[in-house]
């Protein structure tokens, strides 16, 4: 292999470039990207926005020449794919350059997404994807006259558009389509918690309430229509409803496509050569057995690792994931992880002086799902703890994990349920 | 040259010196920031009766630390020479994603909301002398060793195993 080519530049990308090097791939790294930037972090954009973090903190990764230099990349910046034939191991980019390679690393990632709405105003609606979307909007709010926003989508990124809008001293909605907040992660009674808090701090939350239509009023603010037959009148409004697989380059029926590239545990596509990583690919759920784009930036850079490893002929495995978040948001810890959608029965602890909520669902004693308010201090014990137990390695907790679950002065219950028998 | 903070778990009291010594190393105030080192005992009931293991935990220093994946911010580094996992947090952004990558309770977070953690204490390190744990702790069970010596040490007895429990 001498030439392998590279689609998409953000954290898969570039594990997967570590990956190749570092299994000893002296070849050509062709990389095609749409824009010109260095790789991002989405997670970042709300942050950047608010001026929690700085220009020079917006790239995890380092500047383009740094990264050009330190892996001997060649760059196809600007120049986004247009057309990938697996078969033919070549691929079209939108200049018309056609390029042959032996290997390919799909890492293209996930676009946001926004259901059809009706009105004149949704183009002028900020995503919150890219760091050029959040430029927008920080430019937006430095221009002042912003006193009401909405934010649609009870999502990881959503809450953190919200805060930012309340710290910013704006009047702020709330709105999704599901009945309660993080409706992908997070059980009744810690989404019930969640949303008394987020009321506390002056929050208006609107949910079964899905955004319909957007219109521009003459002032410069717009007019939003919800689904449940309510509207609403904002100076902005920011979209973080969800993202889909950015995957238009393919030729339908080479690859296997779900929604996004289904990939085996050694990140390869159904095609020889071709591997995916990151938002783009479907990855094995450890939980389901399914496969599922779980996008977290971790995954991402374990997934475009080991495909890179495998570009390079070594034999790295990365053999699932499992649904996992974790928001810091006016001082509150949303730690989720499992699936949610599993069945069991539901249970809650309440630990720390009642600063630490603990909500599980439990099937066959064994804890399926996970949700914690506070206690990012033992999220970790308890991720891997779920983690061990999904791949089947579960065994009893050990004294080390007792001791840090206690230090945190987490229930003895939940200790118990957690596996920690022979106390 | 690689290098490991061990922990003799049979040499172990618990007696929590290694504890403030850290903190007076690295001027935490525990009112405010989690203190990077703990001490504990931990009392299991096995087959054979109650058992008592004593214990000193901070950064296990992993030699694949899932916190630097984890770091949105890459935040978090290896330092190639020593091992020693350290973190930069000029970009952290507090969003505790290193606490739920790591397995040990590690990352604590300053009055800023910023992480930090032991860095094993690598500037005295650098300088000849020992990290403020190894150096205060009374009965020679926390140790910095060459991973050439850690590989010589019997192995049962070592807390380093533990890393094992990274999935």
């Amino acid at each position: 292999m001498n030439k392998i080519a590279v689609i998409g530049f953000g954290c898969a990308a570039v594990h997967g470039i570590q990956g190749m090097r570092e299994g000893g791939y002296t070849g050509e790294i062709h990389v095609f990207a749409p824009v010109d930037t260095p790789p991002e972090n989405p997670m970042l954009t709300t942050y950047y926005a608010s001026g929690r973090i700085s220009p020079e903190g917006r790239y995890p990764f380092g500047t383009v020449a740094e990264l050009q230099e330190k892996y001997g990349l060649t760059l196809h910046l600007n120049d986004p794919v247009t057309r990938f034939d697996a078969e033919a191991k070549t691929l079209t980019t939108r200049s018309g350059g056609v390029f042959a390679w032996d290997g390919a690393l799909i890492a293209s990632g996930a676009n946001p997404w926004a259901p059809p709405m009706e009105g004149d105003g949704g183009d002028e609606c900020f995503p919150m994807r890219t760091m050029a979307d959040a430029q927008r909007l920080k430019d937006r709010l430095a221009q002042g006259g912003v006193k009401t926003a909405l934010v649609v989508g009870a999502s990881m990124i959503g809450i953190k558009a919200v805060e930012l809008f309340v710290n910013a001293g704006i009047s702020c909605t709330l709105a999704d389509i599901a009945p309660h907040i993080f409706p992908l992660a997070a059980l009744d009674g810690t989404a019930a918690r969640v949303e008394t808090y987020l009321r506390e701090k002056g929050v208006e939350l609107r949910f079964n309430a899905g955004a319909a239509a957007i219109g521009k009023r003459p002032d410069g603010g717009y007019t939003a229509a919800f689904t449940d037959g309510s509207a609403m009148d904002a100076d902005l409004i920011v979209l973080c409803v969800g993202t889909r697989t950015n995957l238009p380059f393919l030729i339908p029926g080479q690859i296997n496509v779900n929604r996004g590239i289904v990939v085996d545990d050694h990140m390869r596509a159904s095609v020889p050569g071709v591997y995916a990583a990151g938002d783009c690919c479907e990855g094995n759920n450890l939980q389901s057995g399914q496969t599922q784009v779980i996008g977290l930036w971790e995954r991402a850079g374990t997934q475009g690792r080991t495909a890179g490893a495998n570009l390079a002929g070594e034999n790295a495995v990365c053999d699932g994931g499992m649904v996992q978040n974790i928001t810091h948001f006016f001082d509150m810890d949303f730690i989720s992880v499992g699936d949610k959608r599993l069945s069991g029965e539901s249970v809650s602890f309440t630990g720390q002086g009642g600063r630490l909520y603990i909500e599980a669902v439990v099937e066959a004693g064994q804890i399926r799902c996970v949700n914690l308010l506070g206690g990012h201090r033992i999220s970790g014990v308890i991720r891997s703890r779920l983690w061990k137990t999904a791949r089947g390695g579960a065994r009893g907790l050990s004294p080390e994990e007792i001791g840090l679950l206690r230090r945190e002065d987490v229930p003895e219950g939940f200790i118990t349920l957690l596996g920690g028998s022979g106390l | 040259m690689k290098l490991i903070l061990d922990l003799d778990t049979h040499r172990c009291s618990a007696c929590g010196a290694c504890a403030i010594a850290c903190m007076d190393q690295n001027d935490i105030d525990p009112r405010e920031t989690a203190p990077f080192r703990s001490a504990f005992c931990v009392e299991t009931c096995t087959g054979e009766g109650d058992k008592r293991t004593y214990l000193s935990m901070a950064c296990m220093h992993c030699a694949d630390a899932p916190c630097v994946l984890a770091c949105p911010s890459g935040c978090i580094t290896k330092d190639p020479e020593t091992g020693f996992t350290l973190c930069d947090n000029t970009n952290c952004i507090g969003c505790h994603s290193c606490a739920m990558a790591c397995p040990f309770g590690a990352p604590s977070f300053n009055r800023e909301g910023k992480m930090v953690k032991c860095g094993g204490c690598a500037v005295r390190v650098e300088n000849g002398l020992e990290p403020a744990c190894v150096r205060v702790c009374g009965q020679h069970a926390l140790t910095l060793v060459t991973e050439e010596e850690y590989k010589k040490k019997h192995l049962e007895t070592s807390l380093k195993k533990i890393t094992d429990l990274i999935g």
